[in-house]
């Protein structure tokens, strides 16, 4: 773009960069912005060896302000450092104070607490007291439960014994093994019964009336 | 064409230290040289270096340079054998040997002492008012006038500087 324009118009680059510019972007050319030359184009000739020259400084302006300066900063620093002690002091005074809050925070704290420690152990002590004397009473209830149940253990064994001692009245002893197998051929079962409802045995055809002996045996 | 001068004015107008060694027998030992710059700013107070010991450093082919060490004489006051770091400088103006002692004759002492350093310094005025607040409130009497000590220590050392 920039060397087409060349051809047709002898401008300077710094025109043309314009144009450029103006081609490119949709904004009117408008020569009053501030222009600075793109980094590859070389310093111009008359802008070679430029040198700025220092700023003028008035010798003796230089100095009474510089003793002046000297002086006002040291004044400054004064200033602060005084504060900055003052600032450290207030510090320590302000540590001193909370640690002495903290502790008696602290010692309130601890007071509080003792007082809820004694409260609870007593309770916790009645509650104690009495568990004990539960357990000794439930302990006491078993044995005499145990104690009862060993009685009434023994009684019905000692029940049982005699039940089996009379029972053992009927045994056949083997020395009269004889004499028991006779009585038994001789004796007769008589199955010619009936059953109330409660169980009640009833013999005989008539149950009401009385049998007579002979029937038995026969 | 005309002449055309390029680069900045120039500040210095005398010789480096290396074109003056590099000159001399021996290198210049024992030789008094001096800056042309304090010699201006100070006129009346000496300062000045005699060598002591002059070590030549090729710096490139034909480019001379030394490491100098000489016994300095500040603004009249004796400091000591000190490495000079600003030989490169093109301030220095070499002592004839026939005048090094009535150049040497030092009758003037910049004194750091003589000058006066208060110890003082009165209060800013804002602050001042709220110290004297603060102690109204905690009950004390406040006096007139509130000093805060004035810490002098950068003040001389700025002073007793080069560049004072």
């Amino acid at each position: 773009m920039a060397s087409c324009l060349r051809l047709l118009v002898e401008t300077s680059l710094k025109q043309q960069a314009l144009l450029v510019s103006a081609c490119t972007s949709r904004t009117p050319l408008v020569q009053s912005v501030r222009f600075r030359k793109p980094p590859w184009v070389p310093v111009a000739k008359s802008k070679e060896f430029y040198v700025r020259k220092p700023t003028p400084v008035d010798q003796e302006e230089y100095e009474e302000l510089k003793a002046r300066y000297r002086f006002y900063r040291s004044e400054v620093d004064s200033v602060r450092q005084f504060l900055a002690q003052d600032l450290s002091a207030r510090q320590h005074n302000l540590e001193d104070q909370d640690l002495r809050a903290d502790e008696a925070e602290v010692s309130l704290m601890m007071q509080h607490l003792q007082e809820w420690n004694t409260h609870v152990a007593a309770v916790r002590n009645e509650r104690q007291l009495q568990e004990q004397l539960d357990h000794e009473q439930m302990l006491k209830e078993r044995l005499a439960n145990q104690e009862k149940q060993r009685m009434l253990d023994a009684e019905r064994a000692l029940a049982e014994l005699e039940e089996k001692e009379a029972a053992a009245a009927s045994f056949i002893d083997p020395d009269k093994l004889d004499e028991a197998i006779e009585k038994l051929i001789d004796s007769r079962k008589d199955y010619n019964f009936a059953i109330t409802k409660s169980g009640e045995k009833l013999f005989g055809e008539y149950p009401d009336r009385k049998t007579p002996e002979s029937h038995k045996q026969s | 064409m005309p002449i055309r001068y390029v680069g900045r004015d120039p500040v210095q107008f005398a010789k480096s230290l290396y074109e003056i060694c590099r000159q001399l027998r021996d290198w210049g030992v024992g030789r008094v040289v001096y800056k042309h710059r304090l010699s201006e700013l100070h006129p009346t107070q000496k300062s000045y270096f005699r060598l002591t010991s002059v070590v030549p450093v090729l710096k490139s082919p034909g480019e001379l340079a030394f490491q100098i060490w000489g016994h300095e004489v500040f603004r009249g006051r004796e400091k000591g054998v000190n490495l000079i770091t600003e030989g490169r400088k093109l301030d220095w103006v070499l002592v004839p040997k026939e005048e090094e002692k009535e150049f040497c004759a030092v009758r003037e002492v910049y004194d750091i002492k003589q000058i006066p350093v208060p110890t003082h310094m009165n209060c800013p005025p804002l602050l001042e008012l709220s110290i004297k607040g603060e102690m109204k409130a905690r009950g004390q009497a406040p006096p007139e006038k509130i000093q805060i000590p004035f810490i002098a220590d950068n003040y001389i050392k700025e002073l007793d500087s080069y560049w004072a």
